[in-house]
């Protein structure tokens, strides 16, 4: 018996149905593509704003433009609001009992930068949270 | 978010070549975690984190072993979470597959290589890591030291009592 069997050991006791599979990779890609589509939601929810909107107008909205990000998961769109007032590139007020928001001067700004052909998903805007 | 912010595809992120590490990743997850199903979720998480972090990144170390920094402390954390200390989660599945069969057939069986791989799983910690990471995944002492951020000597020490224990354990007289 000598440690140096212990890749052989472990593989044969310890890992025996410890596999990692292709469905397991999917999700990870899944994952990833999420918090990219976060990102696009954001922008595409950003484009929307030019007058103010309740987060239940813009569901509408994103659901009319059959936008993928928010399909059965409506949710992810109020985590990009307040994502985007954190940022404060839109503020939010409250109306008759709802919640509506609009651009900011910063978020008008960002949105006409976006705007511009080359766009794409901002990194910084992706890994500060 | 701000205004100098890099557009994500003039980084490339090579998460093709983080995903090949994923059988080995789960392996060193399960060694700490013991549980299939959660390994299995944390390890989606690390790759998430490291899909996330790739831009701190700065190549000093191979991708692997800035991999297995992350995926170390990640566990880590879970351990010591609210969470892992408060929920019971029914039973560990994973140290002991086959604890219905046969038990009086099951410890006939069991011969050496069993008892070792499940000795070592029984360690502390501490010293499940070192063994693990030097005798299983063939990292040199001074790469295991900056893995887990701990001193080489630390490391050394620490292999030289978890195989004294080992051996207590197994009741063997010799290592090569």
């Amino acid at each position: 018996m000598e440690l140096k069997n212990l890749k052989q050991a472990m593989q044969k006791h310890t890992f025996q149905g410890v596999k990692f599979d292709e469905k397991k990779q999917q999700a990870v890609h899944t994952k990833i593509q999420q918090l990219v589509s976060v990102e696009e939601l954001k922008s595409t929810v950003l484009g929307l704003m030019q007058t103010e909107k309740s987060g239940f107008e813009l569901t509408k909205l994103l659901h009319m433009r059959s936008e993928q990000a928010i399909f059965q998961n409506e949710g992810v769109l109020y985590q990009c609001l307040h994502e985007l007032e954190a940022a404060e590139l839109i503020n939010g007020l409250w109306k008759n009992g709802e919640k509506v928001y609009f651009l900011s001067k910063k978020g008008q700004r960002e949105l006409a930068l976006m705007q511009r052909p080359s766009g794409g998903v901002k990194w910084n805007a992706l890994y500060s949270k | 978010m701000n205004d100098a912010s890099l557009p994500i595809d003039s980084i490339h992120i090579p998460i093709d070549d983080m995903l090949l590490y994923g059988q080995d990743l789960l392996q060193l997850v399960y060694t700490y975690i013991k549980d299939q199903a959660l390994a299995q979720d944390l390890t989606q998480e690390i790759l998430v984190k490291c899909y996330e972090a790739y831009p701190t990144y700065k190549g000093k170390s191979t991708l692997k072993t800035w991999m297995w920094r992350i995926a170390i402390n990640h566990c880590k954390d879970y351990l010591k979470s609210w969470h892992n200390q408060n929920i019971q989660v029914a039973v560990d599945a994973g140290v002991d597959v086959q604890a219905s069969s046969n038990v009086e057939q099951q410890v006939i069986q069991q011969d050496e290589q069993e008892r070792l791989a499940k000795t070592v799983m029984q360690l502390p910690i501490i010293y499940r890591e070192v063994i693990y990471l030097f005798y299983f995944e063939d990292y040199t002492s001074k790469e295991i030291a900056g893995v887990l951020s701990i001193n080489e000597n630390t490391v050394k020490t620490r292999l030289r009592k978890a195989k004294q224990f080992l051996k207590v354990q197994l009741e063997v007289s010799e290592w090569s």
